[in-house]
């Protein structure tokens, strides 16, 4: 019971959120900070957990899930904090806070769930409500086509998934993960699980857009409220990476064999699609739309590897990918916020017009790119190296490749940042919001510098998951 | 050391006057240097020096190894020369002033990094963090086509870093226990005995490092980077930025690779020779003084690279004699290349802000008109194509000596460098110095006390290496020897 406890303590903040709004009419902003503080909390009991598995075994709490848990509640707050201005302008009441932190106390369900029924209850939670959040401007007719979107494309794939997965138990007869990897292990693969695997993994490639289910992204995260752009690009992406490396990895790991050309090919078709694409665009939202199926690509590079060194691989990317990514959503709101736009454009000059922003935006990107000394370069070393370890000099090479044609266009923000020169007036941003950014700014020069007490957690993590 | 120029920087940010900033930016690179100076007279030859070694991330074997040997000392103190003088130079810098100050010591702590790392990750490291802030030089206060010439420097670099990346992956797999600190590698040599993957690994650094020196092939970045950017930058960037291209090859390629390195060293030289001619006959062709200058550098350390390959081709204890001189040759003409083409550089620049003329066919008798620059620029121009008394001419010739000895035909075509380089050069002070005073520029004023310094100390440089240059061979020479073996 007790390893529960950080999602249970999200859950009545959601609620209690809920109540605070219908008590005191127009407290959005008191209670807002009540729930960083609440998440904050709830980080702190997740250092406390006893592993174990619960609810007759349809729950398992473990190192692994646990740092992906610390990862969300840090990001929710982060997304939080990145709100306050866009609920103060729209008159936003509560309740869009603790839709916020309900999608995150699905996504901790997600990472702990050990059973493929509880495993799509809570992804339904979670997306269902990112459906209501990213239509959430609800006179903005982006915002309204985006949700549509979402909630098109979402419930395709809940279906695909949802078929697979019954195929899944039909050829195993469990719906249990450690079972499914049992049943496996015992006896050559059948069709039905080959197609159950497959329709899986499109399921999985709609929610974590690998090419070529991409292409809803670009539309939903330009017209998404740009904080729950941000969530939705770190967030559900790292919720999305754990499910399936429990999935695909661990209960189907031997199918390995049969997946890991068709997972190697989308990784360097899905990196290469989404920097290419990134290129050419000059709306900021939809670069780091591309952007962020470029990391996708990446990190489909730490399923390949045998599950111990992807595992720990996948954990570092996702934890320095999602401090990164935020604090670029976080300048670009700062920007947007002060009524700059969102284009690159919005960008121009602003090292005299806010230092620490470009400051803050330029260690972003080089963490994006891969350029020490902030800490996604220790991100895609440790991926890279691991690739090649594990023999994969190939995919290795496609990835490297790849971080030089994303340097290209992450310098394109750079060089407005920091060569044009621009009229507009200095960025004021809010108190939140530079709480927010010195929380990550914080984050990836700290691990950057200093990864090794984050590698030995996850390294930990991933020795644990795979016994 | 290291850190220095970084909490200079750190203090340059929280500056506002532009005069404070100056000054504590000067102070930094200064006290760098003096620390430099200390370091070169407490510096015992043969072996390491001032090393230093923490755990950092044990997951992934890797180390804060620092350590000065007798290759690295040189480059660290022209590093650190440069730097300063660099600062001292840019007092009159106007625009965005902070900011310059702020990336030209990050720039400083990079390169030191550079030469100072004994772990490759650490290496790696500072390898590209002296990327962003020569990104920065170039895009901010760069010519009219900074833009380009900024993101082609970048792109180009990022590519072979990259590419050296991956090297540096397949080195620390193959090695057991997995490690990237570079003295145990050289001990473990992982990638003996497997040809095919070592030369996969050559390349694959080759490249990277290739890149950064510039060899022919990889060379189109540099005029365009060396045109457009401001002097300090241009400086800098031939300076000390391509030494760190040399250096990665005695560094990391010489000793671990070295059975690759056999295998290769006849393509290196064929690049080298190819590089020296080429770039000097390119050169020829220049009428922009600040390209001729960047092709010149093209040449001079194709120079360094045909040391390089003499010291890789290196097959019987016979011929270690050579190749120590050939390496000894190569490190010296880095360090003496830093010097002059500084040197050159800051000379383009002292003309063109007078003049805002880089075009050499429009000088001519400035020997009247401003006779200090014209002396010294004598002096320089006499250096670069190896006049015997100044620094130029003892590394050309050490490595022409050792390099004989060895592979005797690339020597012999190298030779060729010397000779167009000779006339290039001269043909240059010819068309600037000698002749009837051009009358666009009337009053021309002669260099200034501050420019005169900066200046005096890179031609005394010169002359000492050049007279007298046993004290910086036998530093040298305890390095290579180490490096090779012998």
């Amino acid at each position: 019971m007790f390893a529960l406890l950080p999602e249970l303590a999200v859950l009545a903040l959601a609620l209690a959120v809920l109540l605070g709004d219908l008590l005191r009419k127009g407290r959005a902003r008191e209670l807002a900070w009540l729930s960083v503080a609440g998440l904050a909390g709830a980080f702190l009991l997740t250092l406390r957990t006893t592993y174990g598995t619960l609810f007759t075994e349809t729950l398992v709490a473990d190192a692994f899930g646990v740092v992906l848990k610390q990862l969300f509640l840090a990001g929710t707050a982060v997304v939080i904090l990145l709100s306050m201005r866009e609920m103060e302008r729209f008159a936003w009441k509560a309740e869009y806070l603790s839709l916020v932190l309900f999608v995150c106390a699905g996504m901790m369900l997600m990472v702990s769930a050990n059973e493929l029924i509880t495993l799509y209850v809570a992804l339904e939670i979670v997306t269902i409500t990112l459906f209501i959040l990213t239509a959430y401007r609800k006179r903005d007719a982006l915002s309204v086509e985006a949700g549509l979107k979402l909630y098109v494309q979402g419930f395709a794939s809940s279906g695909i998934l949802l078929y697979g997965l019954s195929l899944l138990y039909g050829a195993t007869n469990t719906t249990y993960l450690p079972a499914i990897a049992q049943a496996l292990a015992r006896g050559s693969p059948t069709a039905t699980l080959l197609l159950g695997a497959v329709m899986v993994l499109a399921g999985f490639g709609f929610k974590l857009s690998i090419v070529p289910f991409h292409m809803w992204v670009p539309d939903v995260y330009q017209g998404a409220p740009t904080p729950i752009t941000a969530f939705l690009s770190v967030g559900s992406k790292a919720a999305g990476f754990a499910v399936a490396m429990r999935v695909l990895v661990l209960a189907l790991g031997s199918l390995q064999g049969h997946l890991i050309v068709v997972l190697g090919a989308l990784a360097v078709v899905t990196m290469f699609l989404g920097n290419l694409l990134a290129i050419s665009q000059n709306n900021v939202k939809r670069l780091l739309a591309y952007s962020t199926i470029a990391h996708v690509g990446y990190m489909l590079l730490a399923l390949v590897m045998s599950p111990k060194v992807g595992a720990a691989s996948l954990l570092f990317y996702l934890a320095v990918y999602t401090f990164a990514n935020l604090l670029a959503f976080a300048v670009l709101i700062a920007l947007s916020d002060a009524g700059g736009g969102e284009d690159i454009s919005a960008f121009s000059g602003l090292v005299t017009r806010s230092p620490w922003l470009a400051v803050a935006m330029v260690a972003a990107l080089l963490s994006l790119g891969g350029i020490p000394p902030v800490a996604g370069f220790v991100g895609k070393f440790y991926l890279f190296a691991n690739a090649v370890r594990e023999g994969f000099l190939l995919l290795a090479l496609a990835g490297v490749v790849n971080t030089i044609i994303s340097m290209y266009y992450y310098l394109r923000i750079v060089r407005e940042m920091f060569i044009v020169k621009s009229a507009a007036p200095a960025v004021l941003p809010s108190f939140a919001l530079k709480v927010a950014v010195a929380l990550c700014l914080a984050a990836i020069v700290f691990f950057g510098l200093y990864p090794a007490p984050l590698l030995r957690s996850v390294e930990y993590a991933a020795a644990l998951l795979v016994r | 050391m290291l850190f220095l120029p970084l909490a200079g920087a750190f203090v340059v940010a929280m500056l506002k006057r532009e005069r404070d900033i100056k000054f504590t930016a000067l102070a930094a690179s200064g006290a760098t240097l003096l620390l430099a100076l200390f370091a070169w007279l407490r510096f015992v030859p043969g072996g390491l020096n001032f090393e230093e070694q923490y755990t950092w991330i044990p997951q992934i074997g890797v180390s804060y190894h620092l350590g000065l040997d007798g290759i690295s000392l040189p480059l660290v103190f022209l590093t650190a020369l440069l730097g300063f003088l660099v600062m001292l130079y840019s007092w009159k810098q106007k625009e965005r002033v902070k900011e310059y100050f702020l990336y030209f010591l990050v720039l400083e702590m990079g390169m030191l990094g550079v030469f100072l790392a004994l772990d490759l990750f650490l290496f790696f490291i500072f390898w590209e963090v002296s990327l962003v802030p020569m990104y920065f030089i170039i895009g901010i206060w760069g010519g009219p086509r900074k833009d380009y010439a900024a993101i082609k420097f970048f792109m180009y670099t990022l590519a072979g870093s990259v590419a050296l990346l991956l090297g540096i992956f397949i080195i620390y797999f193959k090695a057991s226990p997995h490690t990237l600190d570079i003295p145990l590698l050289v001990k473990l040599s992982p990638l003996a005995g497997s040809l095919p993957l070592a030369g996969l690994v050559f390349w694959l650094l080759f490249v990277g490092f290739a890149v950064k020196v510039p060899s022919f092939p990889f060379h189109t970045w540099l005029p365009d980077a060396h045109v457009e950017a401001p002097t300090g930058g241009s400086v800098i960037l031939a300076g000390v930025l391509l030494k760190m291209g040399g250096y990665g090859f005695i560094r990391v390629v010489l000793p671990i690779l070295p059975e690759a390195s056999r295998q290769w060293a006849w393509a290196v030289a064929i690049l080298a020779v190819i590089s020296i001619v080429y770039g000097a006959l390119v050169a020829m062709a220049q009428s922009d003084f600040k390209k001729l200058v960047a092709y010149s550098s093209v040449s001079h350390m194709g120079y360094v690279m045909l040391g390089v390959s003499s010291a890789m081709a290196l097959s019987s204890p016979e011929m270690l004699r050579s190749g120590v001189t050939a390496l000894n040759g190569a490190v010296l003409q880095m360090f003496n290349h830093g010097i002059i083409t500084g040197a050159l550089f800051f000379l383009v620049g002292i003309i063109y802000e007078r003049t805002h003329n880089r075009d050499l066919n429009k000088f001519g008798g400035l020997d009247q008109k401003v006779p200090l620059y014209a002396a010294v620029m004598t002096v320089v121009g006499f250096a670069a194509l190896g006049l015997p008394g100044l620094n130029g001419f003892v590394g050309e010739f050490l490595v022409f000596l050792g390099s004989y000895g060895i592979q005797p035909l690339f020597t012999a075509i190298g030779l060729l460098g010397i000779i167009i380089g000779a006339a290039y050069m001269l043909w240059t002070l010819q068309r600037m110095l000698l002749g009837k005073p051009r009358v666009e520029y009337p009053h021309l004023e002669d260099m200034d006390v501050r420019e005169l310094v900066v200046l005096a100390v890179l031609v005394a440089v010169m002359f000492m290496v050049g007279l007298y240059p046993a004290p910086i061979l036998d530093i040298i020479n305890s390095g290579t020897l180490a490096i090779l073996g012998g």
